[in-house]
């Protein structure tokens, strides 16, 4: 009997026996905290990364519409908005870093963590150790970037001290979602059941398999220039030029690491909405694939790389796996009528505004053919909106996720109306958040000198709707998992057409599968 | 019956094996982390140079005799970690043993003559244009070489303790990839800081 166990009534002679010869002097019950705290149960790590990786995307996006409506209050004869000047370019460069690695990045770890060994029919993750360690890492050094922001530190503050802080915890999670990372692309590679080929892994997990890949090779590149930047024993000043350093991380091809989980997401929805196969799975996992190679940006961290017709086409060619899943997956709800579900609407709206931002991109590309700009577009508001909308399309995608798999990551399902209203808001907030960049960066071109006040007071009203789901969410799957009695164990699939293994009760998971669809094959579906 | 049979009965079923390759893959993406740190670090050293050609390394002297000997000193080690994964593919655990002893021995071996390069060359970190960029580079490099021996150590340990055997190698399997890379990414550094400077 373990320790932490209680003493059950009904022990046999034998287990009595066993209990009289070994004295035990007191038993010990670890509790919630300490349950958490020491836990390596990839649900319970999940849960945390998911749980706050959005209560920062609140602080960011509550920070970004600070940003915006300071802009949009600017008076050109203080040189000032409502913000002290050095305040908002402070909050502006950290809010969007703040937005990728301790947001969206995290939630979609947090998520795979969650759901990809269940997918997977596993018990556990690869190297549950190494996955509390990213997540702790992580929390601490998310707080302590937070922190060095406050005290007039980071990117773009004025204290040495808390500059540095900013720095370090900014290598700090780098490290940490490496690590989680690592982990994730481990478990998909190894820990598949026998007989699912890694063409039969369903396609958030190989989503997440591809993201992985593309962070281990991304993130430490940007890590070196964090280290760089810190060895120097820098200044507050020297360090917005490190920010520079590895701004790439934050803009095309790079930021489009972030829209892959949802390509594997949405496909895995659309299946499970119409109860059907993906007719031509194949195309979804090889734009999949394709979207991680083009999505691969460490190679573009100069300007002069930038500048390059690779770059041009690499950048412009990011619209195609989107199309590419969206044609798959419209073939599959044209061919088989679907169950209107909520995460069906939020994996729509989130497809639609990666395809927005990578249509962006491709607008960019284009202006920058040739020597100089080809028209001129702003290209500073159009990497903003870019970001925003990539972002928001990462949120919505992850919200729709835990959702989706709301048995799983919350342990209930949320409220019907709670879940089916938010995808409309998050759609708009997105939209108003993103665009309002993007058209000030289209109408920029050739005339710089367009007023930008009211682009940025949409943007920061954007900001503000999409906080708003972010914190109904939030609230919402905090509610389900306090209402919920169940422990950690599986429960079958509330939407009645899954199709993949996460679906199964935990006792009748097979130990060897012969389809990308094992719970469609035992009920003898198409 | 001696005591060590009592404590272990032949008839106690034999411990379930790991999933194989976790620990080669494992290996195989931190190695990857490393090396895109490491390359990323090596372009800005060279971006860093051409900037500043006139300037650079100028008044320091930067001796080949050390990073020569560090490179034949890791290819020995390459060579050395591969013999222990061959011996513990033919359980043949001595061999395996010793090669790992003198792996780590060769990896602490390159730690000392960085260490010793460093005291030599009399680049300063903060005062110097290269000093950033060199330490940076070849400070990392040091760094993952550090993770190397600790993790031939620790694979070490555990075939020591019985884990890896002809039907599960991948520990040591795993070290060496690692260590591969470790090696083949002095190549380049050597190269470019100390061969073309």
């Amino acid at each position: 009997m373990a320790l932490t166990e209680a003493a059950s009534s009904e022990t046999d002679d034998t287990a009595s026996a066993v209990d009289v010869a070994t004295p035990v002097t007191g038993a010990i019950r670890s509790g919630g905290p300490e349950r958490i705290l020491g836990s390596g149960d990839h649900a319970a790590i999940g849960r945390v990364f998911v749980g706050v990786a959005l209560l920062f995307g609140l602080i960011d996006l509550v920070a970004s519409a600070l940003v915006n409506f300071d802009a949009a209050a600017y008076d050109a004869g203080t040189g000032e908005g409502f913000l002290k000047a050095e305040v908002a370019l402070r909050l502006g460069l950290n809010h969007q870093l703040g937005l990728l690695l301790c947001c969206v990045l995290p939630l979609v770890l947090g998520l795979g963590l969650i759901i990809v060994p269940r997918q997977l029919g596993a018990a556990a993750i690869a190297f549950p150790r190494a996955a509390a360690l990213s997540l702790w890492t992580w929390l601490l050094s998310s707080i302590l970037f937070v922190v060095a922001v406050i005290f007039d530190g980071s990117y773009g503050g004025a204290d040495a001290k808390f500059a540095r802080l900013g720095n370090v915890a900014t290598g700090a999670m780098l490290v940490a979602l490496c690590i989680g990372a690592v982990c994730l692309a481990v478990t998909v590679l190894t820990f598949r059941p026998a007989g699912m080929g890694l063409g039969d892994v369903p396609f958030f997990s190989f989503a997440m398999l591809v993201t992985s890949s593309v962070w281990v090779l991304s993130l430490p590149a940007a890590l070196a220039q964090v280290i760089l930047g810190h060895i120097i024993r820098p200044s507050a000043e020297d360090l917005v030029r490190t920010y520079d350093n590895f701004s790439w991380l934050l803009r095309q091809p790079s930021i489009y690491v972030a829209l892959i989980p949802l390509l594997g997401l949405t496909a895995d929805v659309v299946s499970t909405a119409t109860g059907a196969r993906q007719r031509f799975r194949a195309v979804v996992l090889a734009n999949i694939g394709l979207a991680g190679l083009l999505s691969f940006g460490a190679w573009a961290q100069s300007d002069v790389a930038r500048g390059t017709l690779v770059w041009v086409v690499l950048s412009a060619a990011f619209s195609l796996p989107l199309l590419g899943v969206l044609g798959a997956i419209g073939d599959t709800l044209n061919s088989n009528k679907p169950k209107f579900i909520a995460p069906l609407g939020y994996a729509i709206v989130s497809l639609l505004l990666g395809l927005l931002a990578a249509l962006v991109g491709l607008l960019e590309s284009i202006d920058s053919i040739g020597k100089g700009q080809l028209i001129g577009f702003g290209t500073k508001a159009l990497d903003t909106g870019q970001l925003y909308l990539v972002i928001g399309a990462t949120l919505t995608a992850g919200i729709g996720g835990a959702i989706y798999w709301a048995k799983q990551s919350v342990g209930g399902q949320l409220p019907d109306a709670v879940s089916k209203g938010l995808a409309p808001i998050a759609l708009v907030g997105t939209a108003l958040w993103g665009l309002s960049h993007v058209v000030l960066g289209l109408v920029q071109a050739n005339d710089s000198s367009v007023d930008a006040r009211a682009f940025a007071g949409i943007s920061g009203a954007g900001a503000l709707l999409v906080a708003l789901v972010v914190i109904s969410a939030l609230g919402a799957g905090i509610k389900a998992g306090i209402d919920s009695s169940r422990g950690d164990e599986l429960l079958s699939d509330p939407w009645g057409g899954g199709g993949t293994l996460e679906w199964i009760d935990a006792p009748a998971i097979p130990t060897s599968v012969e389809s990308p669809y094992p719970l469609l094959d035992s009920k003898g579906g198409e | 019956m001696s005591l060590a049979e009592r404590l272990i009965p032949n008839e106690a079923p034999p411990a379930a094996l790991p999933r194989r390759r976790q620990l080669l893959f494992g290996a195989s993406f931190g190695a990857a982390g490393w090396a895109m740190l490491i390359l990323t670090l090596l372009g800005v050293y060279l971006a860093a140079r051409s900037g500043n050609r006139a300037l650079w390394l100028d008044g320091k002297t930067l001796q080949l005799t050390q990073p020569n000997v560090q490179l034949a000193t890791l290819i020995m080690s390459s060579f050395t970690i591969q013999w222990a994964v061959y011996s513990i593919a033919r359980d043949d655990r001595g061999h395996a043993y010793l090669a790992l002893g003198i792996t780590a021995m060769l990896g602490l071996a390159f730690l000392n003559q960085t260490w010793f390069l460093y005291s030599q060359t009399g680049i300063r970190l903060d005062a110097d244009k290269e000093g950033a960029v060199f330490y940076a580079l070849t400070g990392a490099h040091l760094a993952m070489v550090g993770c190397g021996v600790i993790f031939v150590a620790l694979m070490s340990i555990r075939a020591l303790g019985g884990s890896f055997s002809s039907r599960y190698p991948d520990g040591l399997s795993a070290a060496a990839l690692f260590w591969h890379v470790t090696v083949a990414l002095y190549t380049p550094i050597w190269l470019a800081v100390y061969i073309m400077k």
